[in-house]
């Protein structure tokens, strides 16, 4: 088995460590999330917050709505060359503020609904769609800033 | 130097140097993995700038030390039947790259050696 047991002098081990700073930052174009990722979720969450606008018969919808969000995730996965490690306690913060947004959004429209205001449910529509979108890309940034910090 | 071992706090890594690590190319090697989860063969080939065989004979011996997991993984952009191949360190190669870069560290602070 090769092997190198030279220690090196301080000036190689500078080298050395300068090598694997400037490696990463090869990984940083593989590990954003793409775009059409970014735009489907968005456009799904969207969607979910304005199911209220379908009445009683929305199950199907929402069941559509959830595939295609596990579909995509499953899709991603498959296509990331390079696959980041956990997000972390702030990631997974970000994911319940996501859902407490989007619950809350939800309920919004339910509102709307009830009150006879269906075109106003654009708001919430439009809300979930941005709260969805801001969330998405500052996991992003995380996730490559945890990247540059691997020592 | 950030120690990606569970329960090892990130300024507690005894420094210590590998053998096995050291060969430039590995270093790079477990540079990239550890800063992933998982990365593509191809990624990292590319990133190295080294051909596949040169890649494949030294993540054999990082296999071979318990430091590098390989997987294969079906391909949804290939037309062929050729899989993705996706790299990974282990715990114990994390925590013996952990401890070399410490020991480099400690070298080019002239600490070590």
């Amino acid at each position: 088995m090769e092997t190198h047991s030279v220690t090196p002098d301080p000036q190689r081990a500078n080298e050395l460590l300068a090598d694997l700073e400037g490696d990463r930052a090869a990984l940083a174009q593989h590990s954003a999330t793409p775009t059409w990722y970014l735009a489907a979720v968005t456009a799904l969450i969207a969607a979910y917050v304005a199911v209220p606008l379908l009445g009683e018969d929305r199950t199907p919808a929402v069941t559509m709505i959830g595939g295609a969000l596990i579909v995509l995730a499953v899709l991603l996965q498959q296509r990331r060359l390079v696959r980041p490690r956990g997000a972390g306690i702030a990631g997974a913060g970000l994911l319940v503020a996501l859902l407490a947004a989007v619950l809350l959004l939800l309920s919004v429209s339910f509102g709307l609904v009830a009150g006879g205001l269906h075109a106003w449910v654009a708001l919430p529509v439009l809300a979930a769609g941005a709260v969805a979108y801001a969330v998405l890309r500052r996991s992003d940034t995380l996730a490559r800033r945890a990247l540059d910090r691997v020592r | 130097m950030s120690a990606d071992a569970p329960g090892v706090a990130p300024d507690e890594v005894a420094p210590r140097f590998d053998e096995v690590i050291h060969a430039p190319v590995r270093l790079r090697v477990c540079g990239l993995l550890a800063a992933a989860d998982q990365v593509e063969f191809s990624v990292v080939r590319d990133a190295l700038g080294v051909s596949d065989a040169t890649l494949s004979k030294h993540l054999k011996v990082l296999a071979d030390a318990g430091f590098v997991e390989v997987r294969k993984a079906a391909s949804t952009s290939r037309t062929d039947a050729r899989r993705l191949t996706f790299l990974r360190l282990t715990a114990e190669g994390r925590r013996a790259f952990s401890a070399h870069v410490a020991e480099l560290r400690a070298i080019a602070a002239g600490l070590g050696g």
